[in-house]
Parts: C-alpha cells; structure tokens; sequence
C-alpha cells in the first residue's frame, strides 16, 4: 500500500457499493441485516477472483434461486416477455457481482492496491459451504432484499 | 437513417440493457461478445458509436480499443467506456487512448442515452407506417 494512499476500509465499502449497485439496476433496497440464508434452500452463487502484487482475493455473491428470476426479470424480461432461463439468470446474476467486484476493486485501488479480475462464475446448488486457505481473511455481509437475503463473502489474502 | 450503436460486453444482461435503452429511439443497436467480435462488427457496419467494456474473454477492451485507435479509418468512431473498472489509475490509462466518455457500472438507462446524446443527435423512433 502506498504510504499516502487512504486505508481500505472494507466494511464501509461493502456497506456503499452492495447497496448502490442493487438500487441503480434493480430498484431494489439491500438492507443490511444479522440474518444469513437458509443453507437449504437452492442458490445462485457468482464467484470473481482478483489479484495483483501484493493482494488476493475473492467475491462470493450467493442469492436463492428464487431471487435470482427477480433479479434476471426486472434486467431482461421486459425485452423477453418469458420467464428468464438458467443462462440468463447466471448471466444477471454475475453481471452484478461484476459490478459489486469493480467497485471493491476501485477502492482497492484508491488505496494502493492494483489488482486484475477473473470474469464470473456461477455455482448453483444448495449446503456448500466454501473455505479458502488459511491465511485469507474471510468476512461474510447479508443483506435482506424485499422479502429475500443477499450474502456476499470476501477473501482477502493481504 | 438510424443511428448504429455497437455494444461490446461478454455480459448478455448488459447487451440487452443498452438495447432496452434506445428502443424509443431511431438507433440500431448491434451486438459483439468480445473484442475480436467488436473489430469484426466495426468494420462490417461502421457503428455511430461503440460502448466498450473492459474485462471480457477472447480479446479484452483495452486491446480492442488500441486496435481501433491505431486503424487510420477507424479511430474517429467514438468509444464510450461502459465498465466496472474505476480505479483512477485505470481510467486515467484508458483516457489517454482516446475515449470519449467513460460511464461506470452500475447504470441508469438515462444515464446511457445521456451520454450517447453528447455525441449523436438522438430522434425518437420515426411511427411506423
């Protein structure tokens, strides 16, 4: 980090950008909330690594499924006039972790740190769980969208 | 005749967005998933106007755009940045290639037609016959 840079402060960032980006492309308030998801139900999870010389880390953005024809819907229905398909669901919801990750990574890089990112990819299923090596720092966010729960999960590796 | 207006994103969300966004307008919005894809659809149509993601598979948006900028029939079309890369750094690099505007994910649907306003005399779509 550069010794002018200012600190990154992730819980702030998360708390900005989460919101932001829900609100801009879906019109939707995310709330930070204490209550995480229900494990047992089916979701949609966008993965999206980033790296550079001295950071490392990844965005997991895990919505349920049923949030995620919400999501595809409000971004695509209107021109489809169907029910979105699982490649368009995978598509809205990577689509926003993009823009989640880019506004991390903005700050990241405010801040000193100038990383690359992988494009998105999506895991769909229900009761995983994810680990990472032991040296990165995982923090977990939820945020209750309408009648939904939002969870993002960062790794930082510093 | 109508305005064309490529979009070049691996996102299909984003393609359909920009699309969404000039229906109302006499534009025609053509599509590429990449950059190579973007070349490709530069020289057949000849766009009024490109949107330009970044990070994309195949061929990257910063190549793309170094391409187009070194091609002498080519490097007048303007490019508008559409991406989540924000970092100054990175915008800062981008800038000096010669864009000529850089709109930041997320978006607005008037915040896309605002900035292709500043460059194309938008008209609505003519009523059809």
């Amino acid at each position: 980090m550069k010794s002018d840079s200012p600190k990154f402060d992730l819980q702030k960032t998360v708390l900005r950008v989460v919101p932001n980006v829900i609100f801009t492309m879906l019109e939707i308030r995310a709330l930070p909330t204490q209550t995480s998801r229900d494990p047992e139900i089916n979701r949609v999870s966008a993965i999206i690594g980033f790296g550079g010389d001295t950071i490392n880390g990844m965005i997991y953005l895990h919505f349920p499924e049923s949030f995620g024809h919400v999501i595809a819907g409000k971004l695509l229905d209107v021109e489809l006039g169907r029910a979105a398909n699982d490649r368009e669901i995978n598509d809205a919801v990577g689509e926003l972790c993009n823009m989640i990750s880019g506004g991390l990574r903005a700050v990241l890089a405010d801040a000193g740190f100038d990383t690359g990112m992988s494009p998105p990819s999506i895991i769909r299923g229900k009761g995983f769980t994810i680990e990472s090596q032991p040296d990165f720092e995982i923090t977990h966010f939820h945020f209750a969208c309408d009648q939904d729960v939002l969870d993002l999960e960062v790794h930082l590796k510093l | 005749m109508p305005h064309k207006i490529l979009s070049v994103d691996d996102s299909l969300t984003i393609r359909m967005l920009v699309k969404r966004s000039f229906k109302n307008f006499d534009c025609v919005v053509i599509e590429a998933c990449n950059g190579e894809e973007g070349l490709a659809a530069i020289t057949k149509d000849r766009p009024d106007l490109i949107f330009l993601d970044i990070t994309m598979p195949v061929m990257d948006g910063v190549t793309m755009l170094t391409k187009l900028k070194e091609n002498p029939d080519l490097k007048t079309i303007p490019v508008i940045m559409l991406t989540a890369e924000s970092g100054r750094e990175n915008v800062a690099y981008i800038a000096k290639l010669g864009v000529r505007d850089y709109l930041v994910k997320p978006f607005k649907d008037d915040q896309l037609i605002e900035k292709a306003g500043r460059v194309l005399k938008l008209e609505p779509k003519p009523a059809a016959v």
